[in-house]
Protein backbone atom coordinates (compact mmCIF):
# COMPACT_ATOMS: atom_id res chain seq x y z
CA UNK A 1 0.00 0.00 0.00
CA UNK A 2 1.50 3.25 -1.06
CA UNK A 3 0.52 6.28 0.89
CA UNK A 4 -0.74 9.30 -0.94
CA UNK A 5 1.34 12.41 -0.59
CA UNK A 6 0.28 15.06 1.86
CA UNK A 7 -2.14 17.24 -0.04
CA UNK A 8 -0.08 20.39 0.32
CA UNK A 9 3.28 18.66 0.18
CA UNK A 10 4.95 21.15 -2.15
CA UNK A 11 4.34 24.05 0.19
CA UNK A 12 5.33 22.02 3.19
CA UNK A 13 8.55 20.94 1.51
CA UNK A 14 9.42 24.55 0.83
CA UNK A 15 8.84 25.32 4.48
CA UNK A 16 11.04 22.45 5.57
CA UNK A 17 13.82 23.72 3.34
CA UNK A 18 13.47 27.04 5.13
CA UNK A 19 13.97 25.23 8.39
CA UNK A 20 10.41 25.22 9.68
CA UNK A 21 10.29 22.37 12.14
CA UNK A 22 6.54 22.28 12.34
CA UNK A 23 6.33 21.58 8.64
CA UNK A 24 8.77 18.72 9.02
CA UNK A 25 6.70 17.41 11.90
CA UNK A 26 3.87 16.89 9.41
CA UNK A 27 6.02 14.69 7.25
CA UNK A 28 7.37 12.91 10.23
CA UNK A 29 4.05 11.98 11.72
CA UNK A 30 2.48 11.18 8.42
CA UNK A 31 5.21 8.92 7.07
CA UNK A 32 6.83 7.55 10.18
CA UNK A 33 4.67 4.42 10.56
CA UNK A 34 5.23 3.41 6.95
CA UNK A 35 8.99 3.90 7.17
CA UNK A 36 9.15 2.01 10.43
CA UNK A 37 7.18 -0.91 9.01
CA UNK A 38 9.39 -0.92 5.95
CA UNK A 39 12.59 -0.95 7.96
CA UNK A 40 11.34 -3.62 10.28
CA UNK A 41 10.87 -6.02 7.41
CA UNK A 42 14.64 -6.07 7.15
CA UNK A 43 15.94 -5.34 10.62
CA UNK A 44 13.39 -7.46 12.50
CA UNK A 45 14.20 -5.99 15.88
CA UNK A 46 11.42 -3.48 16.69
CA UNK A 47 13.73 -1.30 18.72
CA UNK A 48 16.44 -1.30 16.10
CA UNK A 49 13.87 -0.54 13.42
CA UNK A 50 12.41 2.31 15.37
CA UNK A 51 15.73 3.89 16.02
CA UNK A 52 16.91 3.45 12.46
CA UNK A 53 13.69 5.05 11.25
CA UNK A 54 14.34 7.98 13.56
CA UNK A 55 17.77 8.17 12.05
CA UNK A 56 16.30 8.35 8.57
CA UNK A 57 14.25 11.39 9.52
CA UNK A 58 17.15 12.97 11.34
CA UNK A 59 19.29 12.70 8.23
CA UNK A 60 16.62 14.15 6.05
CA UNK A 61 16.16 17.04 8.45
CA UNK A 62 19.88 17.63 8.64
CA UNK A 63 20.12 17.63 4.84
CA UNK A 64 16.89 19.51 4.31
CA UNK A 65 18.45 21.84 1.76
CA UNK A 66 18.40 18.89 -0.61
CA UNK A 67 14.63 18.74 -0.44
CA UNK A 68 14.52 21.80 -2.67
CA UNK A 69 15.02 19.61 -5.72
CA UNK A 70 12.88 16.73 -4.53
CA UNK A 71 9.66 16.06 -6.42
CA UNK A 72 8.28 13.32 -4.28
CA UNK A 73 9.08 13.44 -0.60
CA UNK A 74 7.88 9.91 -0.23
CA UNK A 75 10.23 8.54 -2.86
CA UNK A 76 13.16 10.49 -1.42
CA UNK A 77 12.31 9.28 2.07
CA UNK A 78 12.24 5.66 1.04
CA UNK A 79 15.46 5.92 -0.90
CA UNK A 80 17.12 7.19 2.25
CA UNK A 81 15.41 4.48 4.31
CA UNK A 82 16.44 1.83 1.80
CA UNK A 83 20.05 2.96 1.77
CA UNK A 84 20.14 3.15 5.54
CA UNK A 85 18.64 -0.31 5.86
CA UNK A 86 21.11 -1.84 3.41
CA UNK A 87 24.04 -0.15 5.12
CA UNK A 88 22.80 -1.36 8.48
CA UNK A 89 22.31 -4.91 7.22
CA UNK A 90 25.82 -4.96 5.81
CA UNK A 91 27.26 -3.80 9.08
CA UNK A 92 25.16 -6.31 10.90
CA UNK A 93 26.34 -9.16 8.71
CA UNK A 94 29.90 -8.43 9.74
CA UNK A 95 29.23 -8.20 13.37
CA UNK A 96 28.19 -11.01 15.61
CA UNK A 97 26.79 -8.64 18.19
CA UNK A 98 24.48 -6.91 15.77
CA UNK A 99 23.47 -10.09 14.00
CA UNK A 100 22.43 -11.43 17.37
CA UNK A 101 20.08 -8.51 17.80
CA UNK A 102 18.35 -9.41 14.55
CA UNK A 103 18.33 -13.13 15.10
CA UNK A 104 16.80 -12.77 18.49
CA UNK A 105 13.83 -11.10 16.92
CA UNK A 106 13.57 -13.36 13.95
CA UNK A 107 10.76 -15.77 14.47
CA UNK A 108 11.64 -18.87 12.59
CA UNK A 109 8.73 -20.31 10.70
CA UNK A 110 7.45 -23.60 12.03
CA UNK A 111 8.67 -26.52 9.97
CA UNK A 112 6.03 -26.92 7.38
CA UNK A 113 5.17 -28.20 4.00
CA UNK A 114 5.92 -24.71 2.81
CA UNK A 115 9.42 -25.86 2.03
CA UNK A 116 8.03 -28.21 -0.55
CA UNK A 117 7.12 -25.17 -2.53
CA UNK A 118 10.76 -24.34 -2.94
CA UNK A 119 12.18 -25.54 -6.14
CA UNK A 120 14.94 -28.07 -6.23
CA UNK A 121 17.20 -25.51 -7.83
CA UNK A 122 16.62 -23.16 -4.92
CA UNK A 123 17.50 -25.91 -2.49
CA UNK A 124 20.57 -26.77 -4.51
CA UNK A 125 21.86 -23.19 -4.40
CA UNK A 126 21.11 -23.06 -0.72
CA UNK A 127 22.90 -26.31 -0.03
CA UNK A 128 25.92 -25.31 -2.09
CA UNK A 129 26.34 -22.05 -0.25
CA UNK A 130 25.76 -23.72 3.06
CA UNK A 131 28.45 -26.25 2.33
CA UNK A 132 30.90 -23.52 1.51
CA UNK A 133 30.46 -21.75 4.84
CA UNK A 134 33.34 -21.94 7.24
CA UNK A 135 32.40 -23.88 10.33
CA UNK A 136 32.98 -20.87 12.55
CA UNK A 137 30.25 -18.92 10.81
CA UNK A 138 27.82 -21.53 11.89
CA UNK A 139 29.01 -21.49 15.44
CA UNK A 140 28.58 -17.77 15.68
CA UNK A 141 25.24 -18.11 14.18
CA UNK A 142 24.16 -20.45 16.88
CA UNK A 143 25.75 -18.33 19.55
CA UNK A 144 24.02 -15.21 18.28
CA UNK A 145 20.66 -16.63 18.95
CA UNK A 146 21.51 -17.60 22.46
CA UNK A 147 23.38 -14.59 23.71
CA UNK A 148 21.60 -11.51 24.89
CA UNK A 149 23.60 -8.46 24.01
CA UNK A 150 23.31 -4.87 24.93
CA UNK A 151 21.07 -3.07 22.54
CA UNK A 152 22.97 0.16 23.05
CA UNK A 153 26.14 -1.45 21.78
CA UNK A 154 24.36 -2.48 18.63
CA UNK A 155 22.86 0.96 18.15
CA UNK A 156 26.27 2.55 18.63
CA UNK A 157 27.74 0.12 16.12
CA UNK A 158 25.21 1.10 13.51
CA UNK A 159 25.73 4.77 14.24
CA UNK A 160 22.22 5.25 15.45
CA UNK A 161 21.66 8.14 17.79
CA UNK A 162 18.80 6.82 19.76
CA UNK A 163 15.61 8.73 19.81
CA UNK A 164 17.25 11.88 18.57
CA UNK A 165 14.32 12.79 16.38
CA UNK A 166 11.73 11.77 18.87
CA UNK A 167 12.94 14.39 21.28
CA UNK A 168 13.34 16.79 18.48
CA UNK A 169 9.82 16.15 17.29
CA UNK A 170 8.33 16.45 20.71
CA UNK A 171 9.92 19.85 20.82
CA UNK A 172 8.67 20.72 17.36
CA UNK A 173 5.17 19.62 18.18
CA UNK A 174 5.15 21.75 21.28
CA UNK A 175 6.07 24.76 19.24
CA UNK A 176 3.42 23.90 16.71
CA UNK A 177 0.79 23.30 19.34
CA UNK A 178 1.41 26.63 20.95
CA UNK A 179 1.36 28.58 17.72
CA UNK A 180 -1.72 26.82 16.34
CA UNK A 181 -3.70 27.33 19.49
CA UNK A 182 -2.56 30.90 19.81
CA UNK A 183 -3.06 31.93 16.23
CA UNK A 184 -6.07 29.91 15.19
CA UNK A 185 -7.76 29.44 18.49
CA UNK A 186 -8.47 25.76 17.83
CA UNK A 187 -6.97 22.69 19.48
CA UNK A 188 -4.05 21.17 17.65
CA UNK A 189 -5.82 17.88 17.06
CA UNK A 190 -8.58 19.57 15.16
CA UNK A 191 -6.09 21.55 13.18
CA UNK A 192 -4.17 18.45 12.26
CA UNK A 193 -7.25 16.51 11.29
CA UNK A 194 -8.10 19.21 8.82
CA UNK A 195 -4.58 19.92 7.80
CA UNK A 196 -3.49 16.40 6.96
CA UNK A 197 -6.73 15.14 5.52
CA UNK A 198 -6.45 11.54 4.50
CA UNK A 199 -3.82 10.70 7.03
CA UNK A 200 -4.70 8.21 9.69
CA UNK A 201 -1.77 8.96 11.84
CA UNK A 202 -3.27 11.38 14.26
CA UNK B 1 17.03 -23.52 -14.46
CA UNK B 2 17.20 -21.16 -11.57
CA UNK B 3 19.86 -18.60 -11.98
CA UNK B 4 21.91 -17.29 -9.16
CA UNK B 5 20.33 -13.87 -9.01
CA UNK B 6 16.92 -15.46 -8.83
CA UNK B 7 18.11 -17.48 -5.91
CA UNK B 8 19.33 -14.30 -4.23
CA UNK B 9 16.01 -12.59 -4.87
CA UNK B 10 14.04 -15.46 -3.48
CA UNK B 11 16.25 -15.66 -0.43
CA UNK B 12 15.81 -11.94 0.29
CA UNK B 13 12.09 -12.24 -0.15
CA UNK B 14 11.82 -15.15 2.22
CA UNK B 15 14.00 -13.39 4.75
CA UNK B 16 11.85 -10.27 4.64
CA UNK B 17 8.66 -12.30 4.90
CA UNK B 18 9.98 -14.25 7.90
CA UNK B 19 9.79 -17.46 5.95
CA UNK B 20 13.48 -18.29 5.99
CA UNK B 21 14.62 -21.31 7.95
CA UNK B 22 17.70 -21.08 10.12
CA UNK B 23 19.77 -22.55 7.31
CA UNK B 24 18.53 -19.92 4.94
CA UNK B 25 19.29 -17.24 7.50
CA UNK B 26 22.80 -18.48 7.78
CA UNK B 27 23.23 -18.30 4.04
CA UNK B 28 21.52 -14.92 3.96
CA UNK B 29 23.96 -13.37 6.40
CA UNK B 30 26.91 -15.00 4.74
CA UNK B 31 26.00 -13.73 1.28
CA UNK B 32 25.14 -10.36 2.76
CA UNK B 33 28.54 -10.09 4.31
CA UNK B 34 30.11 -10.87 0.97
CA UNK B 35 28.10 -8.09 -0.61
CA UNK B 36 26.35 -10.52 -2.93
CA UNK B 37 22.87 -9.59 -1.85
CA UNK B 38 23.09 -5.85 -2.40
CA UNK B 39 21.43 -5.86 -5.79
CA UNK B 40 18.72 -8.27 -4.72
CA UNK B 41 18.06 -6.28 -1.56
CA UNK B 42 17.84 -3.03 -3.41
CA UNK B 43 15.48 -4.51 -5.92
CA UNK B 44 13.27 -6.04 -3.28
CA UNK B 45 13.27 -2.89 -1.18
CA UNK B 46 12.36 -0.75 -4.15
CA UNK B 47 9.40 -2.96 -4.74
CA UNK B 48 8.41 -3.04 -1.07
CA UNK B 49 8.64 0.74 -0.84
CA UNK B 50 6.85 1.31 -4.13
CA UNK B 51 9.87 3.10 -5.51
CA UNK B 52 9.40 2.01 -9.09
CA UNK B 53 6.79 4.45 -10.21
CA UNK B 54 8.29 7.88 -9.74
CA UNK B 55 11.84 9.10 -9.38
CA UNK B 56 12.31 11.21 -6.29
CA UNK B 57 13.84 14.04 -8.25
CA UNK B 58 12.74 16.22 -11.08
CA UNK B 59 15.87 15.44 -12.99
CA UNK B 60 18.44 12.77 -12.58
CA UNK B 61 19.34 12.75 -8.92
CA UNK B 62 22.78 13.99 -8.16
CA UNK B 63 24.91 11.10 -7.07
CA UNK B 64 25.73 12.80 -3.83
CA UNK B 65 22.18 12.50 -2.70
CA UNK B 66 21.52 8.94 -3.59
CA UNK B 67 24.79 7.33 -2.74
CA UNK B 68 26.26 8.89 0.38
CA UNK B 69 24.95 6.13 2.56
CA UNK B 70 26.60 3.54 0.41
CA UNK B 71 30.06 4.89 0.92
CA UNK B 72 32.13 2.51 2.91
CA UNK B 73 32.93 3.93 6.23
CA UNK B 74 36.00 3.20 8.20
CA UNK B 75 33.70 1.91 10.83
CA UNK B 76 33.01 -1.09 8.69
CA UNK B 77 36.63 -2.09 8.73
CA UNK B 78 36.88 -1.64 12.43
CA UNK B 79 33.74 -3.64 12.77
CA UNK B 80 35.13 -6.32 10.52
CA UNK B 81 38.26 -6.49 12.61
CA UNK B 82 36.24 -6.75 15.77
CA UNK B 83 34.12 -9.40 14.16
CA UNK B 84 37.16 -11.44 13.33
CA UNK B 85 38.19 -11.39 16.94
CA UNK B 86 34.78 -12.44 18.02
CA UNK B 87 34.59 -15.06 15.34
CA UNK B 88 37.82 -16.54 16.47
CA UNK B 89 37.19 -16.27 20.11
CA UNK B 90 33.61 -15.95 21.00
CA UNK B 91 31.96 -18.93 19.54
CA UNK B 92 33.29 -21.54 21.78
CA UNK B 93 30.34 -22.99 23.31
CA UNK B 94 28.37 -24.91 20.86
CA UNK B 95 31.27 -26.16 18.94
CA UNK B 96 32.21 -28.42 21.73
CA UNK B 97 29.44 -30.79 20.82
CA UNK B 98 31.70 -32.12 18.18
CA UNK B 99 34.38 -33.17 20.57
CA UNK B 100 31.94 -35.21 22.51
CA UNK B 101 32.80 -38.33 20.65
CA UNK B 102 36.28 -39.60 20.14
CA UNK B 103 37.37 -38.88 16.61
CA UNK B 104 37.77 -42.52 15.77
CA UNK B 105 35.73 -44.55 18.19
CA UNK B 106 36.35 -47.73 16.26
CA UNK B 107 40.09 -47.48 16.58
CA UNK B 108 40.20 -47.52 20.31
CA UNK B 109 41.39 -51.08 20.40
CA UNK B 110 44.21 -50.64 17.92
CA UNK B 111 46.48 -48.07 19.45
CA UNK B 112 49.07 -47.06 16.92
CA UNK B 113 48.31 -43.52 17.77
CA UNK B 114 47.03 -41.64 20.77
CA UNK B 115 43.55 -40.25 20.58
CA UNK B 116 42.75 -36.70 21.55
CA UNK B 117 40.84 -35.73 24.65
CA UNK B 118 37.11 -36.17 25.01
CA UNK B 119 34.31 -34.63 26.97
CA UNK B 120 34.42 -35.94 30.49
CA UNK B 121 34.86 -34.89 34.08
CA UNK B 122 34.45 -35.90 37.68
CA UNK B 123 32.01 -34.06 39.87
CA UNK B 124 32.35 -34.04 43.63
CA UNK B 125 29.24 -33.03 45.48
CA UNK B 126 29.00 -31.22 48.82
CA UNK B 127 28.57 -34.47 50.70
CA UNK B 128 31.70 -35.94 49.17
CA UNK B 129 29.98 -38.25 46.75
CA UNK B 130 31.54 -38.49 43.33
CA UNK B 131 29.90 -38.65 39.92
CA UNK B 132 31.59 -39.54 36.66
CA UNK B 133 30.44 -37.34 33.82
CA UNK B 134 30.89 -38.35 30.24
CA UNK B 135 29.31 -37.96 26.88
CA UNK B 136 26.73 -40.67 27.36
CA UNK B 137 23.28 -39.69 26.32
CA UNK B 138 21.84 -40.80 29.63
CA UNK B 139 21.06 -37.94 31.95
CA UNK B 140 21.88 -37.77 35.61
CA UNK B 141 19.81 -35.61 37.85
CA UNK B 142 20.66 -34.70 41.40
CA UNK B 143 18.93 -32.27 43.71
CA UNK B 144 20.93 -30.34 46.27
CA UNK B 145 18.82 -28.05 48.38
CA UNK B 146 16.81 -25.92 46.02
CA UNK B 147 19.14 -26.53 43.12
CA UNK B 148 19.06 -29.41 40.75
CA UNK B 149 21.83 -30.38 38.46
CA UNK B 150 21.48 -32.14 35.17
CA UNK B 151 24.37 -33.92 33.60
CA UNK B 152 24.40 -35.55 30.23
CA UNK B 153 25.80 -35.35 26.74
CA UNK B 154 28.92 -33.57 27.83
CA UNK B 155 27.24 -30.75 29.71
CA UNK B 156 26.44 -30.05 33.30
CA UNK B 157 23.70 -27.58 34.09
CA UNK B 158 22.64 -26.15 37.41
CA UNK B 159 19.16 -24.81 37.85
CA UNK B 160 17.54 -23.33 40.88
CA UNK B 161 16.91 -20.32 42.99
CA UNK B 162 19.34 -18.97 45.57
CA UNK B 163 18.48 -20.16 49.03
CA UNK B 164 19.30 -18.91 52.46
CA UNK B 165 22.01 -20.46 54.54
CA UNK B 166 25.48 -21.70 53.80
CA UNK B 167 26.75 -22.14 50.30
CA UNK B 168 26.99 -25.69 49.08
CA UNK B 169 30.04 -26.30 46.96
CA UNK B 170 30.62 -28.68 44.10
CA UNK B 171 33.94 -29.38 42.47
CA UNK B 172 34.26 -30.24 38.81
CA UNK B 173 37.52 -31.84 37.83
CA UNK B 174 38.72 -32.72 34.38
CA UNK B 175 41.62 -35.08 34.09
CA UNK B 176 44.25 -34.99 31.43
CA UNK B 177 42.55 -35.76 28.13
CA UNK B 178 39.21 -34.38 29.21
CA UNK B 179 37.24 -31.21 28.90
CA UNK B 180 33.77 -30.37 30.06
CA UNK B 181 31.27 -27.58 29.84
CA UNK B 182 29.07 -26.39 32.58
CA UNK B 183 26.33 -23.86 33.10
CA UNK B 184 26.18 -22.48 36.62
CA UNK B 185 22.95 -21.62 38.37
CA UNK B 186 23.29 -17.93 37.41
CA UNK B 187 23.57 -18.81 33.72
CA UNK B 188 27.34 -18.36 33.52
CA UNK B 189 28.88 -20.78 31.06
CA UNK B 190 32.27 -22.31 31.52
CA UNK B 191 34.27 -24.60 29.31
CA UNK B 192 36.89 -26.35 31.40
CA UNK B 193 40.00 -27.47 29.56
CA UNK B 194 41.95 -30.57 30.49
CA UNK B 195 43.50 -31.04 33.93
CA UNK B 196 41.37 -28.35 35.47
CA UNK B 197 39.41 -28.10 38.62
CA UNK B 198 36.63 -25.63 39.33
CA UNK B 199 35.03 -25.12 42.71
CA UNK B 200 31.77 -23.24 42.79
CA UNK B 201 28.63 -22.94 44.86
CA UNK B 202 25.61 -24.86 43.68
CA UNK B 203 23.57 -21.67 44.02
CA UNK B 204 24.93 -18.18 44.42
CA UNK B 205 23.70 -16.52 47.54
CA UNK B 206 25.19 -13.51 49.22
CA UNK B 207 26.81 -10.49 47.68
CA UNK B 208 29.20 -12.04 45.26
CA UNK B 209 29.72 -14.99 43.03
CA UNK B 210 33.07 -16.68 43.48
CA UNK B 211 34.45 -19.55 41.42
CA UNK B 212 37.84 -21.02 42.18
CA UNK B 213 39.98 -22.39 39.41
CA UNK B 214 43.10 -24.40 39.00
CA UNK B 215 43.76 -24.95 35.35
CA UNK B 216 42.36 -23.45 32.21
CA UNK B 217 38.85 -22.39 31.31
CA UNK B 218 36.77 -20.17 29.09
CA UNK B 219 34.16 -18.09 30.88
CA UNK B 220 31.03 -16.47 29.59
CA UNK B 221 29.81 -14.72 32.68
CA UNK B 222 26.16 -13.85 33.11
CA UNK B 223 25.78 -10.19 33.88
CA UNK B 224 24.54 -9.22 37.30
CA UNK B 225 25.86 -5.91 38.59
CA UNK B 226 24.48 -6.52 42.04
CA UNK B 227 26.35 -9.75 42.46
CA UNK B 228 29.86 -9.31 41.11
CA UNK B 229 31.59 -12.38 39.76
CA UNK B 230 35.10 -13.36 40.80
CA UNK B 231 37.40 -16.07 39.59
CA UNK B 232 40.02 -16.99 42.12
CA UNK B 233 43.31 -18.79 41.78
CA UNK B 234 45.25 -18.74 45.03
CA UNK B 235 45.69 -15.10 45.82
CA UNK B 236 45.02 -14.04 42.24
CA UNK B 237 41.61 -12.64 41.75
CA UNK B 238 39.81 -11.76 38.56
CA UNK B 239 36.86 -9.48 39.02
CA UNK B 240 34.41 -9.87 36.23
CA UNK B 241 31.90 -7.37 34.99
CA UNK B 242 29.76 -9.28 32.52
CA UNK B 243 32.12 -10.69 30.02
CA UNK B 244 33.78 -13.52 28.19
CA UNK B 245 37.40 -14.34 28.80
CA UNK B 246 39.98 -17.07 28.92
CA UNK B 247 41.90 -17.84 32.07
CA UNK B 248 44.96 -20.00 32.12
CA UNK B 249 46.10 -20.75 35.65
CA UNK B 250 47.84 -24.09 35.98
CA UNK B 251 50.10 -24.85 38.86
CA UNK B 252 52.76 -26.07 36.47
CA UNK B 253 52.72 -23.00 34.25
CA UNK B 254 55.01 -20.14 35.06
CA UNK B 255 52.47 -17.56 33.97
CA UNK B 256 48.88 -17.05 34.78
CA UNK B 257 47.16 -15.41 31.82
CA UNK B 258 43.78 -13.77 31.55
CA UNK B 259 42.68 -12.92 28.04
CA UNK B 260 39.63 -10.73 27.66
CA UNK B 261 37.40 -11.02 24.63
CA UNK B 262 34.35 -8.97 25.57
CA UNK B 263 33.33 -6.88 28.55
CA UNK B 264 35.61 -5.85 31.38
CA UNK B 265 37.68 -7.65 33.95
CA UNK B 266 40.10 -6.61 36.62
CA UNK B 267 42.99 -8.82 37.61
CA UNK B 268 44.35 -8.55 41.12
CA UNK B 269 47.25 -10.61 42.44
CA UNK B 270 47.27 -9.07 45.87
CA UNK B 271 50.08 -6.69 44.95
CA UNK B 272 49.01 -5.22 41.70
CA UNK B 273 45.76 -4.54 39.95
CA UNK B 274 45.26 -4.50 36.22
CA UNK B 275 42.15 -3.58 34.29
CA UNK B 276 41.62 -5.19 30.92
CA UNK B 277 39.85 -3.94 27.85
CA UNK B 278 38.68 -6.39 25.18
CA UNK B 279 41.58 -7.73 23.17
CA UNK B 280 44.02 -7.34 26.03
CA UNK B 281 45.79 -9.93 28.12
CA UNK B 282 47.12 -9.79 31.67
CA UNK B 283 50.04 -11.97 32.60
CA UNK B 284 50.98 -12.58 36.19
CA UNK B 285 54.27 -14.43 36.39
CA UNK B 286 54.87 -16.61 39.36
CA UNK B 287 56.92 -14.83 41.99
CA UNK B 288 56.70 -11.50 40.22
CA UNK B 289 55.08 -8.57 41.93
CA UNK B 290 53.57 -6.84 38.96
CA UNK B 291 51.15 -7.83 36.29
CA UNK B 292 52.10 -7.41 32.67
CA UNK B 293 49.47 -5.93 30.41
CA UNK B 294 49.61 -6.94 26.78
CA UNK B 295 47.63 -4.35 24.92
CA UNK B 296 47.26 -6.22 21.69
CA UNK B 297 47.08 -9.79 22.74
CA UNK B 298 47.01 -12.69 20.36
CA UNK B 299 43.37 -13.42 21.07
CA UNK B 300 43.19 -15.99 18.33
CA UNK B 301 45.94 -18.10 19.78
CA UNK B 302 44.75 -17.74 23.36
CA UNK B 303 41.20 -18.75 22.62
CA UNK B 304 41.66 -21.14 19.72
CA UNK B 305 41.15 -24.10 22.00
CA UNK B 306 37.53 -23.26 22.58
CA UNK B 307 37.02 -23.51 18.84
CA UNK B 308 38.70 -26.86 18.84
CA UNK B 309 42.19 -25.82 17.80
CA UNK B 310 45.55 -25.67 19.43
CA UNK B 311 47.35 -22.64 18.15
CA UNK B 312 50.86 -21.73 19.15
CA UNK B 313 52.69 -18.68 17.96
CA UNK B 314 56.19 -17.92 18.97
CA UNK B 315 55.85 -20.53 21.70
CA UNK B 316 58.66 -22.48 23.29
CA UNK B 317 58.67 -26.24 23.14
CA UNK B 318 57.95 -26.63 26.84
CA UNK B 319 54.73 -24.68 26.63
CA UNK B 320 53.58 -26.67 23.64
CA UNK B 321 54.44 -29.96 25.27
CA UNK B 322 52.66 -29.09 28.51
CA UNK B 323 49.53 -28.46 26.47
CA UNK B 324 50.05 -31.75 24.64
CA UNK B 325 50.46 -33.58 27.94
CA UNK B 326 47.17 -32.23 29.17
CA UNK B 327 45.10 -32.84 26.09
CA UNK B 328 46.57 -36.16 24.98
CA UNK B 329 47.10 -37.44 28.48
CA UNK B 330 50.72 -38.24 27.87
CA UNK B 331 54.03 -37.62 29.56
CA UNK B 332 56.64 -35.76 27.59
CA UNK B 333 60.33 -35.82 28.21
CA UNK B 334 62.61 -33.46 26.36
CA UNK B 335 66.12 -34.81 25.89
CA UNK B 336 68.66 -32.46 24.49
CA UNK B 337 68.38 -28.75 24.29
CA UNK B 338 65.39 -27.31 22.49
CA UNK B 339 65.14 -24.18 24.59
CA UNK B 340 65.58 -20.88 22.88
CA UNK B 341 63.73 -22.05 19.82
CA UNK B 342 60.27 -20.76 19.12
CA UNK B 343 57.59 -22.55 17.20
CA UNK B 344 54.49 -21.78 15.25
CA UNK B 345 51.91 -24.42 14.72
CA UNK B 346 48.24 -25.29 14.87
CA UNK B 347 46.40 -28.59 15.02
CA UNK B 348 42.80 -29.53 15.55
CA UNK B 349 42.05 -30.72 19.03
CA UNK B 350 39.97 -33.47 17.47
CA UNK B 351 43.05 -34.84 15.73
CA UNK B 352 45.07 -37.68 17.16
CA UNK B 353 48.53 -37.12 18.54
CA UNK B 354 50.14 -38.09 15.25
CA UNK B 355 49.15 -34.73 13.79
CA UNK B 356 51.09 -32.98 16.47
CA UNK B 357 54.01 -35.32 15.92
CA UNK B 358 53.93 -34.39 12.29
CA UNK B 359 54.59 -30.83 13.36
CA UNK B 360 57.68 -32.03 15.21
CA UNK B 361 58.90 -33.64 12.02
CA UNK B 362 58.46 -30.40 10.17
CA UNK B 363 60.73 -28.77 12.69
CA UNK B 364 63.21 -31.64 12.41
CA UNK B 365 62.70 -32.77 15.95
CA UNK B 366 63.16 -36.49 16.46
CA UNK B 367 60.92 -38.31 18.85
CA UNK B 368 59.97 -41.69 20.25
CA UNK B 369 56.44 -42.51 21.25
CA UNK B 370 55.36 -45.39 23.43
CA UNK B 371 51.60 -45.69 23.13
CA UNK B 372 51.34 -48.18 25.97
CA UNK B 373 53.02 -46.07 28.62
CA UNK B 374 51.82 -42.93 26.82
CA UNK B 375 55.27 -41.48 26.90
CA UNK B 376 56.71 -39.17 24.28
CA UNK B 377 60.42 -38.47 24.20
CA UNK B 378 61.77 -35.59 22.14
CA UNK B 379 65.31 -35.64 20.91
CA UNK B 380 67.19 -32.87 19.32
Amino acid sequence: MIQAALHNEKELLAQVVEGKEEAFAMFYHYYYPAVSAFVQQFLKSPQLSEDLSQEVFTRIWQNRHRLAEVQSFRAYLFVVARNQAITALRTISRHELAAGEILRHYHLPPPSTDDLLLTQEYMRFLRNTLDSLPERTRQIFRLCREEGRSYDEVAALLGISRNAVKNHMVQAMKVLKTSVEKELGIPLSVFLAVFSAGSENF
Amino acid sequence: MLEQHHFYQQLVKRYAANQATSEELEVFFHLLEQGKLDAALEMYMNEAAGLTEAPPYAEEPSEAVITPLYTKRKLLYRVAAAAVILILAGSAWWFMNRINEPAHPGELAVQQDILPGVSGATLTLEDGSVMQLDTAARTLQVTQGETSLLAGKGTLTYRGAPEAGNLRYNVLTTHKGEQYRITLSDGTKILADAATSLRFPVAFTGRERVVEINGHAWFEVAENARQPFYVKKGNQLVQVLGTSFDMLAYDNEKNMAVTLVTGRVQVNNGKAVCRLAPGQQAIAAKGAEGITLIKEADIEAATAWINGKMVFRNADIATIMRAAERWYNIEVEVQGNLTGRSFYFAVNRTAPLSELLHFLEIYHIKYKLDTVTRKLILMQ
